[in-house]
């Protein structure tokens, strides 16, 4: 998405979770909904969606499927709640809805532009839950896993929404990294992260000398902040043979996958 | 660093402001607008406008263009569409329990 976009789309988020009325924090979703006199419901609608936003004849109306076991106030369910309001909220796709024209059907729209939609909601979402000048005042001018916790318990949003949105804000540059079965599946990265490409060949398996490489090798379990040598993630710099990264690693065991969140001093 | 990645995120919404203040392309806030009218000379509303008379006066063309620019809604009032994250085609049986679901909900 192109930066003017985002921030279009972000002071559109922060104008409606600060300013177009009190929902506090954690971000009172469901009222801004009532506000806006958009109906909603919960229920186990199977497999077929996570969130739908419905139009008709000029009515909106939010369907959430809470899998049957979801709470209201689950994080997965709130995000989804938000990337609902985001159709509703984004002129663009608004106006789509208004004209009778489904954003579901892949038909209707090529893939990429259709990802493109999913993508801005997904933004808009991320926003709405941890405002931007809010988001801010957790950001210090140093890192520490403790402060994405801080985050996931103030804005109620999932460690992925967390990290995300620090990627984007954030006043320490890092670095996520997605492992499962011992292959690196995605990596994200700040824009100044000073290291951007990962040591990876083709096969993209994780690093032995890591702390997520230790897992799917060893099975250790690194409960704090460890210090690694940096080349061992960043193998193709020159300059970073003598520097270690801190390495934090939040092991899912369920999905066999690690998340390892990296940054210099 | 963090004053570098603040200029590469601001550059291009600060551009976007000032052509907007300046007339360039259309205003889209107050600020821009109110700047945009300070760097502007006031100019006269022709007589015929100074009263809304004119919208009534079937002789006058004006009143041609607003009936142009007219557009029906019955469409929108009369059309259905969904939005839908992670969807997939949705089966008859759980689109009936939307629907009750909807009709049940606590605001219609």
């Amino acid at each position: 998405m192109e930066i003017r976009r985002k921030k279009q789309i972000s002071d559109l988020a922060e104008y409606i979770a600060t300013e177009d009325g009190d929902y506090g924090i954690p971000v009172n979703v469901i009222k801004i909904a009532e506000d806006n006199d958009i109906s909603y419901s919960f229920n186990d609608y199977g497999n077929y969606f996570d969130g739908l936003l419905e139009q008709e004849d000029g009515h909106f109306h939010i369907y959430i499927n809470d899998y049957g076991k979801l709470l209201k106030s689950s994080v997965r369910t709130r995000f989804s709640f938000s990337h609902e309001l985001g159709h509703y909220f984004i002129d663009e796709h608004r106006m789509i809805l208004e004209n009778g024209n489904s954003l579901l059907h892949p038909s209707f729209y090529m893939m990429h532009q259709k990802e493109s939609v999913e993508k801005e909601a997904d933004y808009f979402a991320s926003c709405l839950l941890m405002p931007e000048k809010t988001f801010l005042k957790f950001c210090q001018n140093f890192f520490s896993y403790e402060i994405i916790r801080e985050i996931q318990e103030s804005f109620q949003v999932s460690l992925s929404a967390a990290l995300f949105r620090y990627i984007d804000l954030g006043a320490i540059p890092i670095t996520v990294v997605c492992v499962k079965k011992g292959i690196i599946q995605y990596d994200w990265h700040s824009v100044d992260f000073p290291y951007p490409y990962l040591n990876k060949d083709y096969t993209k398996k994780v690093p032995l000398l890591t702390c997520a490489g230790d897992y799917f090798t060893n099975e250790v379990v690194c409960d704090k902040t460890e210090d690694v040598d940096a080349k061992e993630w960043f193998r193709s710099y020159d300059d970073i043979s003598e520097l270690t990264v801190h390495e934090k690693c939040i092991y899912q065991k369920k999905f066999d996958t690690t998340i390892s969140i990296l940054w210099f001093d | 660093m963090e004053t570098k990645k603040l200029q590469n995120t601001n550059f291009e919404a600060e551009l976007s402001s000032a052509l907007k203040s300046a007339g360039y392309i259309f205003p889209t806030t107050d600020k821009e607008a109110e700047y945009f009218l300070e760097q502007s000379e006031d100019i006269d509303v022709p007589d015929k406008y100074k009263t809304c008379n004119f919208i009534f006066d079937e002789s006058d063309r004006a009143l041609d263009i607003i009936k142009g620019t007219h557009v029906d809604n019955q469409k929108a009032k009369q059309n259905w569409a969904i939005a839908a994250r992670h969807g997939r085609n949705i089966p008859q049986d759980i689109l009936d329990k939307m629907k009750h679901d909807k009709d049940n909900s606590p605001k219609k």
